[in-house]
């Protein structure tokens, strides 16, 4: 490491500190060439690009940082990293930035991926194996039940969370035409948030729904998973790695 | 040199027949690939997206009980993971100790990790691929799409050129196809927000499959379970949601290997495949009418 890059990394605020301390990645290194954002596969829908995002760490934005759409939509492909003439590390600051994200209580509304993480997480501590077809059924149980917490927050009355139950219970019996006609008629009297929200969690629930009997018939999909010895110290394991982050 | 196979939960589920073509593959060329007994779950994106220390140690619990063997990989998402944590645990002391207090004893970074494409090409050798070959796929345009995480970040993973990867294409001329030069070999597919937000993997596996169908080719051959998941089972989706016309069958590169070895289309589960291939091997004179899907 050459002296000026030593330098480089003691300035900057206390996001950029702690971005390093987490991720290993040094946002201090970056001269904003964009050589990341013009890689980068979720560049073209991003609220904030991959050099801005690194420009805002500098700044300590923490706000505009922590609470941006752009650190969850993230695909880790690497292609950042790879290409950066400084070889900052913006995907694996990404991973801290989503850590961070969560702490703050900062995640932007309208992503599944914590939830998809948790679900994940819980089924290679439990089973030690991921079996895609349970993985999915909890996701989609994590997502309904997202639904009607977001439901109970719109209107605290009764028969708004009557309708909405037997609503969710349609919407397995007739899984094709019924989404549609709950957000229609339910959600109109939701505020705009909320019926987005809701309108995205109905759309996460509902989708693929209709890949699974081709899927088992191409024999891709197995009704029952693998269960893997060793849960105690499995869990234990996950205990330690909870209490063990920087 | 003595492996053991990692196979990982894709090839257990949605790439079953990844897993099956690979066993075949591996019989064809007298390659052992006894499986790692025991192996869990490498974590994937979802332990390196929210725990740093636990997406070291599920790989580290792994790798520590090859017991010095090399650890054979086909999925490239667990390829990543395991190279990725032996580059934290032999770089870094600190790491190495955190891990060490998690797992619950040491592991010094240092068994070795390959995937199926290097050990072909680097430990099987040309020669042997080649007096294995029994059917050659004479006149299949193929495109080798590596996806990111074979070939990125180089200094982890160093499997091949970063920015164009030639592995892939090498087999495929051993098994007389053949590879065209195209620019998507390492675009990203979406991976795993094919689940969290399919419309990023539409978009993305679309731009795939629209220059793969530029560049002329038969079909696109695959060495990761998520990229094929995405741009086969997707294929539809995406054709109803840009207009488009692709019909294009995408394999793993173990099956295209299979059928040039005189496998039959059961061995290497050529009927799990969504865009079904039988149509494309018959014009070639590759699959036998009765034995295509």
């Amino acid at each position: 490491m050459s002296a000026a890059a030593i330098r480089l990394e003691r300035v900057g605020g206390g996001l950029a500190r702690e971005v390093k301390t987490r991720s290993g990645a040094s946002p201090m290194s970056c001269f904003q060439c964009a050589k990341c954002s013009s890689g980068c596969p979720v560049a073209s829908r991003a609220d904030v690009k991959p050099h801005e995002l690194v420009r805002l760490i500098q700044m300590d934005q923490r706000r505009a940082v922590l609470g941006s759409r752009c650190i969850w939509e993230c695909t880790s492909c690497q292609t950042c990293v790879t290409r950066c003439p400084q070889k900052v590390d913006i995907a694996g600051m990404n991973d801290a930035l989503r850590a961070m994200s969560l702490e703050a209580g900062m995640v932007t509304p309208g992503t599944a991926v914590p939830v998809f993480n948790q679900v994940f997480l819980k089924a290679v501590r439990e089973r030690g194996r991921v079996h895609e077809v349970g993985l999915m059924v909890q996701y989609k149980l994590r997502t309904l039940s997202q639904i009607s917490w977001n439901a109970s927050l719109a209107s605290a009355r009764q028969e708004t969370m009557a309708s909405w139950r037997d609503g969710v219970l349609r919407l397995f019996a007739d899984a094709g035409k019924v989404p549609m006609m709950i957000t229609k008629s339910n959600l109109s009297s939701l505020g705009p948030r909320v019926r987005r929200m809701v309108a995205f969690r109905l759309r996460t629930l509902f989708a693929d729904a209709d890949k699974a009997p081709m899927m088992i018939a191409k024999g891709k999909l197995s009704l029952f998973g693998a269960r893997v010895r060793g849960k105690a110290q499995r869990k234990a394991m996950f205990r330690r790695a909870a209490g063990g982050n920087p | 040199m003595s492996y053991v196979f990692f196979p990982g939960c894709s090839l257990d589920g949605t790439a079953r027949d990844f897993h099956r073509s690979t066993l075949a593959v591996a019989a064809r060329l007298g390659l052992d690939l006894p499986e790692l007994p025991d192996w869990t779950c490498c974590g994937s994106t979802a332990a390196h997206g929210s725990d740093a220390l636990l997406a070291d140690a599920l790989p580290a619990k792994n790798l520590s009980a090859a017991a010095g063997k090399t650890v054979a990989v086909a999925c490239a998402a667990c390829y990543s993971r395991l190279k990725t944590a032996n580059h934290h645990i032999a770089g870094d002391w600190v790491v190495r100790a955190r891990v060490a207090e998690v797992v619950g004893s040491d592991y010094d970074g240092r068994t070795p990790v390959m995937h199926l494409l290097e050990i072909l090409s680097r430990d099987i050798g040309r020669a042997r691929i080649a007096a294995a070959i029994r059917r050659p796929l004479s006149g299949l345009k193929v495109a080798c799409y590596y996806g990111c995480l074979l070939a990125r970040p180089p200094e982890i993973t160093r499997f091949d050129d970063a920015e164009n990867p030639t592995l892939m294409d090498q087999l495929m001329e051993i098994a007389g196809a053949t590879p065209v030069d195209w620019p998507h070999k390492t675009e990203c597919c979406g991976a795993s927000f094919s689940i969290t937000d399919a419309d990023i993997v539409l978009g993305l596996s679309n731009q795939i499959l629209s220059m793969a169908k530029a560049a002329g080719v038969d079909c696109i051959v695959t060495a990761c379970p998520l990229c094929q998941l995405n741009l086969d089972m997707r294929q539809k989706d995406i054709e109803a949601r840009f207009g488009q016309r692709y019909d294009l069958p995408i394999f793993y590169f173990t099956q295209l290997l299979g059928l040039a070895m005189g496998c039959t289309a059961s061995e290497l589960s050529l009927a799990s495949l969504v865009v079904a291939p039988g149509a494309l091997l018959k014009s070639k004179g590759i699959c036998r009418a009765e034995a295509t899907p």
